[in-house]
């Protein structure tokens, strides 16, 4: 026979002994379990502060994005008269040109711009480059 | 009839590592009818039922360190309960592809031949009333309407305010009225 709930307006009712079963069910899935210290994940401690410290790395990325997508697109030709002489050289010169200057005899101080364009002027280097604004600089 | 130890006894009970599940077990003594039956009213059925109710006593027990004394462990279970019980209505709508009327009308059909279902053809008409009542309007019904609770508990439940939850409610008698095509009797609880 089944147990009928007591409120006067609920037609719901449960197995027989269901509410004197159920905490023993219950204890039976939780023993195995600690309360909540253990639970308790760095996360859930940390929420706020790992919500705020999201929200100011997003801030500083978002604003590093829009800094140099204004700043670039302002003064597009800047970053290129910033090449120093030797990313210049060092993206172009082939490395045994500069194990060859480094290694003659010739002292620095002896070196004749003309000597020094020679060297480099090898096959890897382009005129456009030596001659550019860069250089003069 | 067993007389239980005060919430705040049981929790400290439970916190201070003092014969904490024989203090827990005493919790769900307590908890376990109004609970269940409030689920049972979202759900209407039992087995779903049982499982929300087992699952709410066991994230409690889970989670009982984090609770807060904001507010009280009553309404903190019940919270948890409701939680539950949506979590599980969410996952039944999600894999039926009729629509709000066909899914009360299926509903009713599985209350007439549920075994744990009393009620006559009047109730049965209620319920499938409730049934196509918007989800918080239904939730706010059952515990003002049949668990007589008031405003304000069901405010800190529901965490909405007490205005909204009697325009909530108030849209609800109306509705339900109308598709009984009388009024319900509503006692003292407006």
């Amino acid at each position: 026979m089944n147990q009928k709930y007591t409120h006067k307006r609920q037609p719901f009712t449960v197995p027989d002994g269901y509410f004197q079963q159920l905490p023993n069910n219950i204890l039976q899935q939780i023993n195995e379990i600690p309360p909540s210290q253990s639970s308790k994940s760095l996360f859930i401690i940390a929420k706020k502060q790992l919500a705020l410290a999201a929200a100011f790395i997003s801030f500083v990325f978002i604003s590093y994005g829009v800094f140099h997508f204004i700043y670039n697109s302002v003064k597009p030709k800047q970053n290129i008269t910033q090449q120093t002489f030797d990313d210049i050289v060092l993206a172009n010169v082939d490395e045994s040109d500069i194990v060859y200057l480094l290694t003659t005899d010739i002292k620095p101080e002896e070196i004749k711009p003309e000597t020094l364009e020679n060297i480099l002027l090898d096959e890897t280097l382009n005129d456009d480059i030596i001659y550019n604004d860069n250089l003069n600089q | 009839m067993k007389k239980h130890k005060s919430d705040e006894e049981l929790l400290e009970q439970i916190i201070s590592n003092n014969s904490p599940h024989e203090a827990f077990k005493e919790l769900i003594e307590k908890y376990q009818q109004p609970l269940y039956f409030h689920i049972r009213k979202i759900l209407l059925d039992h087995d779903d039922t049982d499982d929300a109710l087992q699952n709410t006593f066991i994230k409690a027990w889970q989670a009982i360190y984090d609770f807060k004394h904001q507010s009280k462990i009553y309404t903190w279970l019940y919270r948890i309960a409701t939680n539950e019980a949506l979590s599980i209505l969410k996952k039944r709508n999600r894999f039926s592809f009729f629509s709000k009327d066909s899914q009360a009308e299926e509903w009713i059909a599985r209350l007439e031949s549920d075994p744990y279902f009393d009620g006559n053809e009047a109730d049965l008409k209620l319920q499938k009333a409730i049934l196509l009542l918007p989800e918080k309007q239904r939730i706010v019904f059952n515990m003002r309407y049949f668990d007589e609770m008031p405003y304000e508990t069901i405010s800190e439940i529901l965490d909405t305010s007490v205005g909204a939850l009697k325009a909530s409610y108030h849209h609800a008698v109306k509705k339900i009225e109308n598709f009984l095509q009388q009024p319900l009797n509503l006692d003292k609880i407006t």
